[in-house]
């Protein structure tokens, strides 16, 4: 396979060497109607029937946290996973319409403004208020960010091989990082980012992964990285001191440290990131797959266990030792929320209708 | 009483039903097969998913959004089903088994086809949703309901496991 365009046409020409047979609207309707009696068999009476509406009623305008799993009316109809939407026992709509998702973002009440920095739009809010628009490339939509001294770096949402398209910003000047995989690392003083750039195999490249690192004066020096692992992708993840930390997610999992003079070395297993610390290093939190924030204590005691109930959660960054900041969705709508871990949950900016497929509101990752 | 849903059915009253599945059916039957592999299997995934749409057809915008909905849950339940068939070991057939499930494919697809094939269920979707359908990351988490990373990291294991193993046929 050379080119994601073989793949392409295999899947397209199959797809159209495909039968089935077509079906009618009477079909639907049948097998309509067999789904709707299963579901009222299946429901428990007269009582179950009115609690659970009332239930649902509750959830809808209560956008509170809890421990709980989400419920399928967490959610529009459009973004509802599996088959949920239909599976309601009630003949009323059970769906917020999107006046109703962006009043439940909004009835959250609104506290202070985040003290971490986050993208809003075009701009770059800082936690001291001020805001940077941010240089962007036509049709590129940004996925994640962070600050550096002389500017920003971020990784885009173009998609290829399973990589994604990386910029640098420098005193406003904007350059595209060719064959790097999401944003560059920053070290914890901002003066210097890194990077790494490796063959992307679908592109026909041939060439030795090589570790990239720049100053603020842009003075860069750069280490080449023998590797013949099968999975070329390498990122770069953050600076421990004067060492860049680089890495493949699998095949195999590797995680490495240079100086970019020595030779690189490979780290054990027990360095690899499990959570993500506070602040100050006292806890930790980790978003499980069905969107709860547990945090610990840095030997392991649980602490707090959250689950914000606006939306499937997937941004989200320590604030505080005491609160997390996380994107909230409904529908087509967002905001940044905070959490604390009391569980008191406060809206930190206007709820906006995001971008199609994208995200209006991006939280700074940290270095 | 009856179902409002269903009482459309019976009279006619689903307005714009009808129509919307003859002009999209046929594209969810091609997803359906690259996901499935298996035409019967394929039919059942879609009538499953334009039963999900009849449903909720009063509940959901009209438009590009009502494809969507349906290949979200058409998705779904093709990674439902797997998961059921798996369980069970067995194939849906509507004949008798002496008839092929899958549809031959002449000619050097076939080997590219038998990996992508052999992926696991949430790796090919993601190839199917990004090669097939041409969904950008951002779409493929939302329709899947996994994270970004998730995406980019499953693509990227389908494709090096594509990659070694042609490779190691060749």
């Amino acid at each position: 396979m050379s080119t994601e365009h073989e793949l392409e046409a295999a899947l397209r020409r199959r797809a159209d060497s495909s039968e089935s047979r077509p079906l009618d609207v009477a079909q639907v309707g049948a097998r309509a109607e067999s789904r709707v009696r299963r579901r009222r068999t299946a429901m428990v009476g007269a009582v179950g029937a009115l609690v659970v509406p009332g239930l649902i009623g509750v959830a809808l305008v209560q956008p509170w946290t809890d421990d709980r799993p989400p419920t399928a009316t967490d959610s529009g109809p459009i973004s509802a996973p599996e088959q949920k939407v239909a599976e309601e026992p009630s003949a009323e709509p059970t769906k917020p319409t999107a006046d109703k998702q962006r009043q439940l973002l909004e009835s959250v009440p609104l506290g202070e403004p985040a003290k971490i920095g986050y993208l809003d739009g075009e701009t770059f809010r800082y936690p001291d208020g001020t805001g940077e628009v941010v240089p962007v490339a036509d049709r590129i939509h940004i996925y994640r960010i962070r600050t550096w001294n002389r500017g920003f770096v971020y990784g885009d949402d173009r998609f290829f091989e399973g990589t994604n398209g990386s910029w640098v910003v420098s005193d406003g000047r904007l350059e595209a990082l060719d064959n790097a995989n999401g944003p560059a690392a920053v070290s914890e003083d901002g003066s210097r980012i890194g990077w790494v750039t490796f063959a992307i195999p679908e592109a026909n490249q041939r060439f030795e992964p090589v570790i990239h690192e720049r100053d603020a004066e842009g003075r860069e020096r750069t280490q080449q990285f023998n590797d013949d692992a099968a999975n070329p992708i390498l990122n770069a993840y953050g600076f421990e001191g004067d060492r860049l930390i680089f890495g493949r997610a699998f095949a195999p999992s590797q995680t490495f440290a240079t100086d970019l003079e020595s030779i690189p070395v490979e780290l054990s297993e027990e360095h690899a990131e499990t959570g993500r610390d506070s602040p100050s290093g006292r806890f930790t939190a980790s978003l499980s797959n069905d969107g709860l924030i547990e945090v610990r204590t840095a030997a392991g005691a649980e602490v707090a266990r959250l689950r914000p109930r606006q939306g499937r959660i997937y941004e989200w960054e320590w604030e505080s030792d005491d609160s997390i900041i996380f994107r909230g969705t409904k529908g087509s709508w967002e905001a940044l929320f905070r959490i604390t871990l009391k569980k008191e949950i406060t809206r930190v900016t206007p709820v906006v209708e995001s971008p199609r497929a994208s995200m209006h509101y991006i939280i700074e990752s940290p270095r | 009483m009856r179902d409002r849903a269903v009482e459309d059915s019976a009279t006619g009253r689903a307005p714009g039903f009808e129509t919307w599945l003859a002009s999209e059916q046929p594209r969810l039957i091609r997803i359906a097969n690259l996901l499935a592999d298996d035409p019967h299997t394929a039919a059942d995934l879609v009538q499953s998913a334009a039963t999900s749409v009849y449903l909720a057809w009063d509940r959901i915008d009209h438009g590009e959004p009502v494809f969507a909905y349906a290949r979200k849950v058409l998705v779904n339940e093709y990674r439902s089903w797997w998961r059921r068939a798996w369980r069970r070991r067995e194939t849906s057939t509507a004949e008798p088994p002496d008839s092929p499930a899958t549809v031959p494919v002449a000619g050097p697809d076939e080997d590219l086809w038998a990996l992508i094939v052999s992926l696991p269920p949430r790796q090919r979707s993601v190839i199917v949703l990004r090669y097939y359908e041409h969904l950008t990351e951002a779409e493929i988490a939302e329709v899947l309901g996994i994270a970004r990373g998730t995406v980019k990291s499953q693509a990227s294991r389908a494709l090096t496991s594509l990659r070694v193993r042609l490779e190691a046929a060749e």
